[in-house]
């Protein structure tokens, strides 16, 4: 009996010491091992690796300029009216200019650029880690740079002052950078991009889908608009303007950039890869991503026609346009941007007699470049594939124009640029006499109505307040919020937005 | 005091010595025989035990609870069995005793389950819980959590949502961490980390809940939320019994909430009724039945007892096309091999099907505006389907998004999840004090999630998609427990030493579909590939842990009884320098008993208290590594996605343990001769190093960065007190009520002033408003948001411009008082619980009483009163929506009869029972106990109403068969 218990004393015990080795053995890993599962920030040592990356940037601003909100600023210009009821109050807060940081629609945007910021600044911090093919190295960095001044740009046209992180990886409680700082890390990074993007992209479906050498040049023509006017007002950056439009369209065979024939059809989902006028386009992919474009469709129609109200036209706007249209013989293009017919949804309104609507909230010009170009294709989307357009050709040419006139460097190459797109829009005189820069000004309020350009152009030449005057007295009043647009200039976000609440909550150094 | 002890003992060798005597003396043996029957049923007990006292003679009863046994006048025969008091009777004359046992729920409880190991309740020095099956037996329950509800002081049980198969919210003694996990760590026989929902709550033997940190101490790194011990049943000694449970019961949402009619909304909207309208209450929502079947067998066969059961719900939904079902199988075995080796297996299994259950109950679309706010904001002038038969999917007035009952009823949604647990349990007396247990479990599940959605929430009309998950995940867990037990004279030491491995490894595979190539699919998610869009993702999600424990209990002449122990884990989720943490504890109890005299009317006064340290590890695995994010594909061809790829975010690589330090203090005492039982606990928390979640700005990358900062506080009291009301022959009335206080502030943000957040995924009106805010010296669960100052005489809604904190939606004062009675053959059982102090965000109200955001023109009655707002902006988070969600519940009334004689049958018991019958609240939503934001991690953001589905009440009509 004794026995038997040592004995199985020592066999127990002799368990134990097994048991705990072979757990020891089998267990005792505890360290994890990320590679498995997930991507180390240092396997961006490739090519390869870096399109991801980039294709990554795409997606992450694409993702929030998706959204009619991403063009928020937009809605304050004068071609450009809402409804002010549901959740399209954020866009009337912009529209009239009462914003304030709890307004709504105001975060994408400002998360759309930052997002594409972050992927652009790990981009170019990891550029000197990338092996491969050096010119498609370089493409690709060009690329981040030029996504992060292009976001910057947007950033500050929209909320003016931003804190600027050019760094991954820091948690850094940035300030808002001054106006000088930002227009110059713009500047720096569009000049990067210049140098390292190759004059033609290859393999993209329509040039501007992605940027080259051209489309660099082309927004530093834009900043230098900028820079000239509110608020720095350096006027010495017109001539700047007006060399780097020159650049480009000296080169437009080389870039491939072209002012396309059909204007219409740049709006239809069949035409947006059939023309070359895309500096920087941003294209949907409804049909084979079921990822697309969401500031166009139905969203672009009144109650009676069954839309969203979200985006309409502004009827002062609409009445100039058209009488301006008819003394220029530029009705085609006028046609083209608005809608006359019927819509075949709902009651279905006629598009030119939206003025004998019973219902005042009905009372809207409505966009055919909102709505589509070919009515039957997105009349009933909310999602589709008409290319949104951050910059076409014919900015460059206006641009050209204007900046030589207010640089007062007036030439036969400049009034050019302005007819070619006179001609385009329908008009068989061409102009060669008068202000220049004014024309061409006036001709970009036409041109580009409905496409969230013109608030830019009135903030930058200062110009809100006219614009505001001549809002039609039979637009749609808020009777629901009981109130009327802001005309106080001096308001804290009348010329800029101000940065979400959500973000003044976690950094509120930004609220200095 | 010594003195008094030995004169007591003295007394007792007197009493011993003239019992001796006079037994000796007596003479002449003739057979008693008689019947034992239970007291609480008049059923006989068979397989009970008869001794002659002070001898080795006995007999037991047979299946009629018959027995015969030969004695002497004057002896005394000693009746007992498992589960019921022992009783003596003297013998005289008669030659028929016939007894009546009383139940005796204590003896059942004396044993407490603690981790890796049991003690005498009377042992213990920390602050444990415990129910047993005696205490719910009487609710009609399907899930196990709704035993612990307001039955354990201390532990707070929310029903987070009235979804079948839906998340239950408990919470041990308040929230610590404010990002991280507050779930209780849950150990099912011995094995950590089990699954509560899975659970056939007739299975449970007990359960206890360590809730101080000396009790939850053995636990190391997991304890810090509380422990939730459960034991499931045994095969108990005597005939084979057999029992077979089943009730079914009939479900309904507890009201409606007042909209406006058709015509009321229609006039309001400048709009017309189309063929009636509708109403989208009584189109969602519907009466749901439950069928519950429990069979169960169990017994004793020599040195092998056996406990088998299988348990089948089928639960429907209160809302449209919802239902759960569930089957489980149980088989637990112990076998005696020898006298020194004993060797039990446990096999459970279980399929749950969970039919069109969303975000574990927290809300009913898988769009989050969607779902009840959208049943009562939408368009009640459109019928649900127009002329031809189609459906009205939008309206221009109401709701934006598309109609829910096309939603709901085109939803085809299947959660399936598989689960087989075995647990090997070996133990081995090396000697008469030292014993060795090997506990090895095993853990497989599979989770399969396939889900069409005919017509997806949102707000606008898109094609169906559809997706299938597989998650397979498996658990080891290897625990070796050496214990050592001796006494030396008075003193008792026991020793106990553990080492510990679990690893857990989950791989799961996701693929989503849409854009159909062909429409009038039904079951797409078996036809992915037949969709234009797809997305695919693959991973695995590995953890481990590797500990040593050691626990020493030392009881000094059962008046001083000391515990300390300590844990040392070891987790894979950390760097190698920041893996291990110490985990230690010591506690003290020291019974008084021996200062009052045996009449006293307190009695069994015993005073506790403990310090200990815990901790939290509940991060996901390889948080403290960056990665380059995928799922970021574009498309620069615009037909097809080019993989994308994303920017690292923040890690803090120096991540590590949240550390909850805690001390108990407790009182426990009986009074009026033990017809009332008192259990004082006051405990104070602290949790430091919290692993918090901060926001990263927008300019640096956005999200959160996860980091050891600040610290939150938990003080409160838990109060238990029990009593015997009644006690006659006929009617017996216990009562048993729980109290819980808990008082929670935040100490200490590590430099930070404040975090605004909001619960993910939870929008109302799509304004991006953070809704909580946490703040230094405050609670957390704080609501944040403007004043709420009036319409003015335009009708437009005015705020104070300055936010700030509005409300807090965590409760600071729970309880619970459960009632049993039972008169001759009947019971009843009635169950009241209350919860204070809070207040809940009715965002579901906020959504329909003022036009904007989602719903264009209001829906709700209030919208039309006078003096209500018609205009200006409807800020959700604003006092006009905070509501005080205090409320008191009739949680359970059930009313039972057990027939006298039934042939051929041991008893038969039916029962009528009511859950939820009334519920006093000034609450204006469907049910203030429900909340929006999911159960894990909710504490900085509770209380929410952003159409969250209410508790039902429900009727059951259910029968117990005893064969």
């Amino acid at each position: 009996m004794k026995l038997n218990i040592l004995n199985n004393n020592f066999v127990t015990r002799f368990s134990i010491i097994m048991l705990s080795v072979l757990m020891v053995v089998s267990c005792s890993d505890l360290e994890e091992n990320p590679a498995e599962v997930q991507l180390a920030p240092e396997s961006l040592s490739s090519d390869s690796a870096l399109e991801a990356l980039v294709a990554g940037m795409y997606r992450k601003l694409q993702n929030n300029a998706q959204w009619s909100a991403f063009f928020i600023a937009g809605y304050g210009g004068d071609d450009i009216s809402t409804r002010s009821t549901s959740n399209k109050a954020g866009f009337r807060d912009s529209d009239w200019r009462m914003q304030t940081p709890s307004s709504d629609r105001l975060n994408d945007a400002y998360n759309g650029c930052y997002n594409a910021i972050t992927i652009a600044n790990t981009a170019i911090a990891a550029k000197d880690n990338i092996e491969g093919d050096q010119a498609i190295i370089d493409r690709l960095i060009g690329e981040a740079y030029f996504m992060r001044a292009f976001s910057y740009f947007h950033l500050t046209r929209t909320y003016g002052r931003v804190p600027v992180q050019l760094v991954p990886n820091s948690n850094e409680a940035l300030t808002r950078a001054s106006f000088e700082d930002i227009y110059m890390q713009i500047e720096s990074d569009f000049h990067q991009a210049e140098i390292l993007l190759p004059d033609v992209y290859p393999d993209v479906p329509a040039v501007g889908t992605r940027p080259n050498k051209g489309s660099a040049k082309a927004f530093l023509a834009r900043l230098y608009m900028h820079w000239a006017g509110y608020p720095l007002k350096d006027t010495g950056k017109y001539a700047l303007a007006t060399s780097k439009a020159k650049e480009v369209i000296d080169n437009e065979g080389v870039y491939g950039f072209g002012l396309t024939t059909d204007f219409r059809a740049m709006w239809t989902e069949a035409g947006r890869f059939a023309h070359n006028e895309g500096v920087f386009t941003l294209i949907g992919c409804t049909a084979g991503c079921g990822i697309g474009n969401r500031t166009t469709g139905r969203l672009g129609l009144t109650n009676a026609a069954g839309g969203w109200n979200e985006t309409f036209g502004e009827i002062a706007f609409y009445e100039n346009q058209m009488a301006a249209a008819a003394v220029n013989g530029t009705m085609q293009r006028f046609e083209d941007t608005y809608i006359s017919e019927v819509i075949p949804r709902a009651s279905n309104p006629v598009g030119a007699d939206f003025m004998n609507e019973a219902e005042l909230y009905n009372r809207h010009p409505m966009f055919r470049k909102i709505v589509g170009g070919d009515f039957a294709e997105t009349v009933n989307t909310t999602r589709n594939d008409i290319n949104r357009y951050f910059m076409r050709y014919a900015d460059v040419l206006l641009m050209y124009a204007e900046a030589s006139g207010r640089s007062g460097n007036v030439t036969a190459d400049a009034w050019e640029a302005l007819n070619r797109v006179r001609r385009r829009a329908g008009a068989t005189l061409d102009l060669t006499s008068g202000d220049l820069a004014e024309l061409a000004y006036t001709e970009r309020k036409w041109e580009f109505a409905g496409e969230y350009e013109r608030w830019h152009d009135l903030v930058r030449m200062e110009r809100v307040i006219d614009a505001f005057a001549n809002r039609s007295p039979l637009e749609d009043v808020d009777v629901t919020h009981n109130i009327t647009p802001s005309t106080d200039t001096s308001g804290d976000y009348f010329y800029f937005s101000p940065i979400p609440q959500s973000e003044l909550d976690n950094s509120p150094q930004l609220n200095d | 005091m010594k003195k008094k002890n030995s004169l007591f003992k003295i007394k007792l060798r007197i009493l011993s010595f003239i019992l001796f005597v006079s037994s000796v003396s007596m003479y002449g043996q003739s057979t008693i025989s008689g019947t034992v029957t239970s007291k609480d049923n008049q059923q006989p007990i068979p397989g009970a035990n008869i001794i002659i006292k002070g001898t080795a003679t006995g007999a037991a009863t047979d299946f009629d609870g018959n027995y015969s046994i030969d004695a002497s006048s004057g002896d005394v025969l000693v009746f007992s069995f498992l589960g019921f008091k022992t009783l003596e009777k003297l013998v005289g004359d008669e030659t028929t005793i016939n007894v009546s046992l009383e139940s005796n729920v204590e003896l059942l409880d004396d044993v407490v389950v603690i981790g890796y190991g049991t003690a005498k309740k009377t042992d213990l020095t920390g602050a444990v819980s415990s129910i047993s099956a005696k205490d719910f037996e009487r609710q009609p329950i399907t899930r196990a959590e709704d035993a612990l509800q307001s039955r354990t002081a201390g532990v707070n049980v929310s029903k987070n949502s009235g979804a079948p198969g839906g998340e239950v919210k408990i919470r041990v003694r308040g929230s610590n961490s404010i990002t991280g996990s507050n779930d209780p760590l849950v150990v099912i026989d011995g094995i950590i980390g089990g699954d509560l929902s899975s659970l056939n709550a007739s299975d449970i033997q007990s359960v206890n809940v360590l809730k101080d940190a000396s009790a939850t101490a053995i636990y190391g790194s997991r304890g810090a939320n509380g422990v939730v011990m459960v034991t499931t049943k045994k095969g108990r000694s005597g005939e084979p019994q057999i029992n077979v449970n089943y009730f079914i019961s009939s479900s309904k949402v507890p009201k409606k909430i007042d909209l406006l009619s058709p015509s009321q909304f229609a006039t309001l909207a400048g709009t017309t009724v189309q063929n009636g309208g509708a109403d989208y209450q009584d189109e969602y929502f519907q009466t749901a039945l439950t069928n519950n079947l429990q069979v169960s067998a169990s017994g004793n066969e020599g040195k092998i007892n056996y406990y088998l059961s299988g348990n089948l719900i089928d639960q429907e939904g209160v809302i449209l096309n919802t239902d759960y079902k569930r089957y489980t199988l149980r088989s637990n075995l112990n076998a005696d091999l020898n006298d020194k080796l004993s060797i039990g297996l446990n096999i459970f299994g279980s399929k749950e099907d969970a039919h069109n259950l969303v975000r574990g109950g927290s809300g009913a679309s898988s769009d989050t505006r969607g779902g009840i706010v959208n049943v009562l904001s939408f368009d009640p002038t459109l019928p649900v389907r127009n002329a031809n038969g189609d459906y009205n999917l939008q309206s221009n007035y109401g709701s934006i998004l598309v109609n829910p009952i096309a939603v709901q009823k085109e939803r085809d949604g299947n959660l399936v999840e598989d689960r087989l647990n075995t647990n090997l349990n070996v133990s081995y007396d090396i000697s008469e004090n030292l014993n060795f247990t090997v506990l090895a479990g095993t853990s497989q599940v599979h989770f399969n999630e396939e889900i069409y959605e005919g017509i997806p929430a949102g707000s606008s009309v898109i094609e169906g998609r559809a997706a299938f998950n597989s998650i397979r995940t498996n658990e080891y867990q290897l625990s070796n427990i050496l214990t050592w037990n001796k006494g030396f004279g008075e003193t008792n030491l026991k020793l106990t030493g553990i080492y510990e491995l679990q690893s857990s490894t989950t791989k799961l595979a996701n693929i989503s579909s849409q854009n159909y190539a062909f429409s009038g699919l039904s079951e797409a998610f078996y036809l992915l590939e037949l969709g234009q869009t797809q997305v695919i993702g693959a991973n695995q999600i590995k953890s481990s842990i590797g500990s040593y424990v050691a626990r020493a209990e030392v009881n000094f002449k059962d008046n001083l009884l000391v515990t300390g122990t300590i844990r040392i884990d070891e987790s894979s989720r950390f760097r190698e320098d920041n893996r291990t943490g110490y985990f230690p504890s010591i506690s003290a109890a020291y019974n008084l008993d021996q200062f009052i005299s045996d009449n006293s009317f307190f009695s069994n006064i015993k005073v506790r208290a403990g310090y200990g340290e815990t901790g939290n590890q509940n991060i996901p695995p390889l948080s403290t590594f960056q990665s380059l994010p995928t799922g970021n594909d574009f498309f620069f061809n615009g037909s097809s996605l080019d993989v994308g790829l994303g920017a690292s975010g923040l890690v803090d690589e120096d991540l590590t343990w949240e550390t909850t330090k805690q001390f108990n203090a407790g009182l426990d005492f009986r009074m009026a001769k033990g017809r009332l039982n008192l259990s004082l606990d006051w405990f104070k928390k602290n949790t430091t190093d919290l692993l918090l979640d901060l926001p990263v700005p927008q300019f640096n990358g956005g999200g959160v960065i996860r980091t050891n900062v600040g610290e939150v506080q938990n003080t409160g009291v838990d109060v238990s007190l029990s009593a015997v009301v009644f006690d006659t022959d006929n009617l017996r009335w216990d009562s048993n009520l729980t109290m819980s206080f808990v008082n929670n502030e935040v100490i200490d943000l590590g430099g930070l002033d404040q975090i605004l957040t909001r619960p993910t995924g939870i929008n109302p009106n799509g304004t991006g408003a953070n809704l909580y805010i946490i703040e230094e010296g405050q609670p957390l669960g704080n609501f944040y948001g403007f004043k709420y100052t009036g319409a003015d005489t335009n009708g437009e809604a005015t705020y104070e411009t300055e936010q700030g904190v509005i409300g807090n939606g965590i409760p600071d004062f729970t309880w619970g008082l459960n009632n049993n009675l039972t008169y001759k053959n009947f019971d009843l059982n009635v169950l009241f619980r209350g919860v204070h102090g809070f207040d809940v965000l009715n965002a579901t109200r906020g959504m329909i009483s003022l036009g904007g955001g989602d719903v264009t023109v209001p829906t709700h009655i209030d919208a039309i009163a006078p003096g209500n707002p018609t205009s200006g902006t409807n800020h959700i988070n604003s006092t006009r929506y905070i509501e005080d969600g205090s409320f008191i519940r009739l949680s359970n009334l059930s009313l039972g009869y057990a027939l006298p004689e039934v042939k051929g049958l041991k008893s038969l018991r039916v029962y009528l029972s009511g859950q939820n019958l009334f519920t006093i609240t000034n609450y204006e939503g469907y049910d203030p106990e429900v909340s929006s934001t999911g159960t894990s991690s909710s504490d900085a953001t509770s209380s929410i109403d952003f159409g969250a589905l209410p508790n039902p009440i429900t009727f059951t009509f259910g029968v117990n068969i005893g064969f």
